[in-house]
């Protein structure tokens, strides 16, 4: 099956700037496939040449399997929400919708009857005839997703969608987002830099930084089995040790690290261990178990939800472990206090710069 | 309220008194003898001198070229705004720079200027005589001259406001399917409706009291190339006092009514008819 959206090779630079250095990108169609980078990893810039708002230097877009060069943005069939909303301020609601609908000489009737029922489906019919001014934010982009979406396009661009809501309304308008996404099967690419954002919304998820992809997986798999440092670091909270494989297991001095993923080369290897603060286990100290490493508690931070404690381990590493707050060292674990350090599971990556030291676990 | 309490309280009540004094000298009181100076012979003279043939004709010439200089402007001066806001290209720095000229070139300068270039000895001039077009001393050369001299107001009221406005709400309007024209006219006009109007009325006043270019392009012929600033100038010098000021008196007015049609159409610029 052809993806509905493939972008191949794509650069783009602003003056002596690379922005984009060749990215490639599939999205298959009816999914949703969410964009995650810091500000300025070329992430909007990607989207508007998709929509073809914006020219490039090299490489293609294909929609539906057809070649978009040369084609202007108005002839591509591709819905575009700002995060900015960019609605037109003079029309109200209905106007608004029925704007694109309108531009293609359909007539005032039959314009209204789709707009009011892409209103419904974003669930604002009660607003149709206000002004788009008198709406909150959250009103505003569901309007704004409706009028992407009445002229039926076989493409939906998201560009940080949520990025100018307060928190409680970005995290509704997040779920109304993926059910108005599913409900109309629309193949859909979001940008965001929030990393939650683009873990609910998205499929898979493309982590994206100084213009190139660093992977694009599922979630699930971009989490755990981060492919490089940065997604790794970008994508949650990792404590990145040098280690080496062992026996299916890689070891961080005498830290035991049963694998997520696949491990990376055979005995002596040398790799970066990435481990996830909640996979790290802290128990009482004393008759140390294989596999673990004593430390020194340096702080532990009440979060609500989860204890937050910095580690300070016997073998001169630093670890950061989340603990939940039910776990049954989290009522008492305090600033000096001496333990014994686990891990649950982590992934690694290749460490070519790392020393192969074959004689370490004899 | 204990006003004069402390030192604070002087300056301040000093410079307001200043302030009220200066308006007092420089605007009111000769304003008010302008006034006098029209109806000095009574109000059915002041109405015979503005019924005058030639009265009548430079106030119909005087609208009538403000009104034209402020349609050409709006074309071109929204264009150039738009060049300037919304595209980036070598020399725009500079294309935004020369914009202003025409405020700091005095006006009898630009107008001799045109006069030179348009002029029965000038090389455009000449073109433009061997194709039995006249510019100079006719409608065109006096059109050219307030044009030229009143460029600056559309650009800059058209332009503050552009830049304001996003771009995102054109690109949303092309990736709906609009034409470039379509964005235009049901996007971006609507938009800059504000600075348009704007421009429009600081154009149309400044264009209402144009002399400097207009004495030199004109040829300052009565019942011809004769605007109302220029008509004051000529009756004043051949001693017409009363018909100088009537026409005097009837410009000031429309200035003052246009600067207040100008605040209340305009957010922003202090007042109470504020709507942000």
């Amino acid at each position: 099956m052809i993806p509905h959206l493939a972008v191949a090779e794509l650069r783009k630079s602003f003056g002596s700037k690379e922005v984009l250095a060749g990215v490639s990108l599939e999205v298959r169609a009816g999914e949703m496939l969410a964009i995650l980078g810091p500000s300025g990893c070329g992430k909007s810039t990607l989207l508007r040449i998709v929509a073809g708002l914006l020219d490039k230097n090299g490489g293609s877009v294909r929609i539906a399997g057809k070649d978009v060069d040369g084609v202007p943005a108005r002839n591509r069939g591709v819905g575009f929400v700002f995060q900015d909303y960019a609605l037109f301020p003079r029309m109200t609601v209905r106007e608004n919708i029925a704007f694109g609908l309108r531009v293609r000489g359909m007539d005032t009737r039959g314009r209204n009857g789709k707009a009011d029922a892409m209103l419904g489906l974003v669930g604002l019919s009660e607003e149709a005839d206000r002004p788009v001014d008198r709406l909150s934010g959250g009103q505003r982009q569901r309007v704004a997703l409706a009028r992407a979406l009445a002229v039926s396009p076989s493409l939906l661009l998201l560009d940080e969608p949520l990025s100018a809501l307060d928190i409680k309304v970005r995290e509704r308008l997040r779920r109304e987002i993926a059910s108005v996404q599913k409900k109309v099967g629309i193949t859909t690419l979001v940008v965001t830099h929030d990393q939650q954002e683009a873990m609910e919304l998205g499929d898979r998820v493309a982590v994206m930084n100084e213009g190139r992809f660093e992977q694009i997986a599922p979630a699930r798999e971009v989490y755990q089995d981060p492919a490089t440092e940065f997604v790794a670091r970008f994508v949650g909270e990792a404590n990145i040790l040098p280690g080496q494989m062992y026996k299916g297991f890689a070891y961080a001095g005498s830290l035991a690290i049963r694998m997520v993923g696949n491990g990376a080369g055979g005995d002596g290897s040398p790799v970066r261990v990435i481990l996830r603060p909640e996979d790290i286990s802290v128990h009482p100290a004393g008759n140390g178990e294989a596999g673990r490493v004593r430390a020194i508690v340096g702080s532990a931070s009440f979060l609500g939800s989860h204890l937050r404690v910095e580690l300070a381990t016997e073998e001169g590493y630093a670890l950061t472990a989340l603990l939940l707050r039910s776990h049954a060292m989290a009522g008492r674990i305090s600033r000096g206090d001496h333990v014994s350090v686990g891990a649950l599971r982590g992934s690694v990556l290749p460490d070519p710069a790392g020393r192969r030291d074959p004689e370490y676990f004899l | 309220m204990g006003r004069f309490r402390n030192i604070d309280g002087l300056v301040r009540w000093g410079l307001f008194a200043s302030a009220i004094g200066l308006f007092l000298l420089l605007i009111l009181l000769p304003l008010v003898s302008l006034n006098q100076y029209a109806v000095r012979e009574g109000v059915g003279v002041f109405w015979d001198r503005l019924k005058a043939p030639e009265a009548l004709y430079a106030l119909r010439l005087t609208a009538v070229i403000a009104l034209a200089a402020t349609a050409v402007n709006a074309v071109i001066g929204t264009a150039l705004a738009f060049m300037l806001t919304r595209y980036r290209f070598p020399g725009r720095k500079a294309l935004n720079a020369l914009v202003d000229i025409p405020l700091a070139i005095p006006t009898v300068v630009t107008g001799f200027a045109l006069l030179l270039l348009y002029g029965p000895l000038g090389p455009a001039g000449r073109f433009f005589s061997e194709r039995n077009i006249q510019i100079m001393f006719s409608f065109p050369g006096l059109l050219l001259g307030h044009v030229f001299v009143t460029f600056p107001f559309m650009v800059r009221a058209v332009g503050a406001v552009l830049e304001s406005v996003p771009r995102s709400g054109e690109d949303a309007a092309r990736t709906l399917g609009a034409k470039e024209g379509q964005v235009f006219f049901l996007v971006t006009l609507p938009a800059i409706r504000e600075g348009l109007v704007a421009g429009a009325f600081l154009t149309f006043s400044r264009s209402l009291g144009e002399f400097g270019a207009s004495i030199m392009v004109s040829g300052n012929l009565v019942g011809r190339t004769q605007t109302a600033p220029l008509y004051i100038f000529s009756r004043f010098n051949t001693g017409d006092v009363e018909g100088a000021s009537a026409i005097a008196i009837l410009l000031a007015l429309a200035s003052f009514l246009i600067l207040l049609v100008l605040q209340l159409v305009q957010p922003g610029t202090g007042g109470k008819g504020e709507t942000a």
